[in-house]
């Protein structure tokens, strides 16, 4: 199934959060939003996802409005994970993870999804997520995401805001393979994060946002480009290595 | 199996709590009771005073206790409390309006009862009208604050006006008490059962709004609905308890975190573990009120304050202690 933004403008009273987006996501695609903070990547997740109304053009979950699509369905077809993590109760992973199958009426925890997720993750499936640290509780949320999409191959979109945060580098690698392999049966994603090298390696698109507005969109050879990354972050950027090898990184203020 | 346990606990105290009391009774004296019983004062201390009374605790302490679970999960706080829905507050002042305007000097129990409920879904339905507004719980939290203020000036206000004898039982029944427990009072207590059923239907919806509203609304629930029912069923809950009783401070906010805290966070068993340990404490409370200044009686919720306000401190600081380890 695919995601599409035309023309979506979001505004809180006078202040415009987002102006004129235009996006298209396939299934089987994966699209990294790339911007600094602030830049609206959040909102523009909040809005396709069908949490927030835009306030000018139209949003689309394969093919239909967002709000005619009944709740219990679009939890079918969609699994988002929020840069939000305020649970204060002392659930454990197992059952947080779990819960992501309640759209499918099943959320004791014993479910093949949520045990085969707990044993590729390796998550301590009866730990307290209270008393865990703040990568294990990045983890064990994601693992909730995913069990939402597991093997919905065409028939569900994954929306990650910031899926790395927290995440130590075998933990990040282990995600970023689950998203390739979930992509290529036929799951679209939209992502938001901060690594453009890790984006690079992951997106069949970038889209570049800055200040509320599309700055550049395409290919990652055509975005991911010193003047592209430096106008988009207002800041000067490096890039070493060429072609597939190349490395991009924000040179230290002096 | 806990929860079996619990309510194997609970039938066992149930039938011990009509032992105790100013008149001496025997484990014999209620087998008497089953059988042939020549005694009619033991069947009117047993069967007319204690047994109803033994009821209304468990029933009113049960449906306080299982709101107070739903609330922590609705607010996705486990220091919440039922009160802060105003339900209470809005109770007392409608309890104490009676009093007031009511001239004669016997309060019958259908017209306090009647009014105290009503203020507390009156209280309850301001409180969701004008946080259903703003949008979010903080808005919610804050109207719950400004009508408990009002209602408790309002309270104030009548206690002031109010004559000695009027004064006297709008502060008496403030404290709570089961003593003027009746079987009418139980049969309009059994809407408590049913109500902490329906509360319990919606345990995994609660399970799921402890992650967030944004979180709860991708995983097929709506928030700002679950609100409604929620505290719509807990204004029914504690608003019964509330009028058959008077205000039971602490039971809401100590049984479900000391549920927790034993027997994890899931609300499919904490609500209905929340309802057995809420009954059975109110139920060993009011035993303790009622025989340990014997014959007079200790207000309820005196005791349920005076032992579960320093236990709640001790709750807090444990909790604390066990956050700094990690």
């Amino acid at each position: 199934m695919n995601l599409s933004a035309c023309n979506v403008s979001f505004m809180i009273k006078d202040l415009t959060i987002l102006r004129d987006i235009d996006l298209d996501v396939q299934g089987g695609k994966t699209t990294v939003l790339l911007g600094p903070n602030g830049a609206g990547k959040s909102t523009l997740m909040r809005i396709l996802s069908g949490y927030l109304k835009a306030t000018g053009g139209e949003v689309r979950v394969a093919g239909a409005d967002p709000e005619a699509i009944s709740l219990k369905t679009r939890a079918r077809m969609l699994g988002v994970l929020t840069q939000r993590n305020s649970l204060e109760f002392p659930f454990t992973a197992r059952e947080i993870i779990a819960m992501g199958r309640m759209p499918f009426g099943l959320s004791e925890g014993f479910d093949d999804v949520t045990r085969e997720l707990i044993d590729m993750f390796g998550v301590a499936a009866d730990q307290s997520y209270l008393t865990m640290s703040g990568g294990e509780r990045q983890l064990v949320q994601l693992c909730r995401v995913f069990a939402q999409v597991w093997g919905r191959g065409t028939e569900a979109f994954l929306l990650l805001d910031e899926p790395m945060t927290a995440l130590d580098l075998r933990h990040q690698s282990k995600i970023a393979s689950t998203l390739k392999k979930l992509s290529a049966q036929g799951l679209g994603q939209l992502v938001v994060m901060h690594d453009i090298n890790l984006a690079a390696e992951l997106a069949d698109e970038i889209v570049l946002m800055s200040r509320g507005e599309v700055v550049a969109k395409g290919s990652v050879a055509e975005t991911l480009k010193v003047d592209n990354l430096e106008h988009t972050f207002d800041t000067v950027i490096n890039q070493l290595g060429d072609g597939s090898e190349r490395y991009f990184r924000a040179e230290l203020e002096k | 199996m806990k929860i079996a346990a619990l309510a194997l606990a609970v039938c066992v105290i149930a039938v011990a709590s009509l032992l105790f009391g100013s008149a001496e009774v025997s484990i014999k004296d209620l087998f008497r009771l089953l059988g042939h019983n020549d005694d009619p004062g033991l069947s009117t201390i047993v069967i007319d005073i204690r047994l109803p009374r033994t009821l209304l605790a468990l029933l009113v302490g049960a449906g306080v206790s299982a709101s107070g679970a739903a609330i922590q999960g609705l607010f996705r706080n486990p220091l919440a409390d039922p009160a802060l829905i105003g339900v209470s507050a809005g109770a007392a002042l409608f309890a104490a309006i009676y009093v007031v305007l009511d001239g004669s000097q016997g309060l019958s129990l259908v017209g306090m009862t009647g009014s105290a409920f009503v203020g507390g879904l009156l209280s309850t339905w301001i409180v969701l009208t004008v946080g259903g507004r703003g949008g979010g719980l903080s808005t919610m939290l804050l109207a719950g604050i400004a009508i408990n203020a009002i209602a408790l000036s309002g309270v104030g206000l009548l206690s002031y006006l109010s004559t000695d004898m009027q004064l006297r039982s709008i502060s008496f029944w403030a404290l709570g008490s089961l003593n003027g427990a009746t079987w009418f009072s139980v049969l309009l207590a059994l809407a408590i059962p049913v109500v902490v059923f329906l509360i319990f239907l919606e345990s995994r919806n609660l399970n799921v709004i402890t992650l967030g509203d944004e979180e709860a609304e991708h995983l097929g629930v709506s928030h700002k609905k679950l609100r409604v029912r929620i505290v719509s069923l807990c204004a029914v809950a504690v608003g019964i308890g509330v009028a058959l009783t008077g205000v039971i401070a602490f039971l809401g906010l100590v049984v479900p975190h000391l549920v927790r805290m034993t027997l994890g966070s899931n609300h499919r068993t904490v609500v209905p573990a929340s309802a057995l340990l809420g009954g059975m404490l109110l139920l060993v409370a009011d035993v303790i009120s009622r025989t340990v200044l014997a014959p007079t009686e200790l207000p309820v919720g005196i005791l349920t304050a005076l032992v579960g306000g320093p236990f709640f401190i001790y709750l807090i600081m444990v909790e604390q202690k066990g956050r700094l380890v990690i």
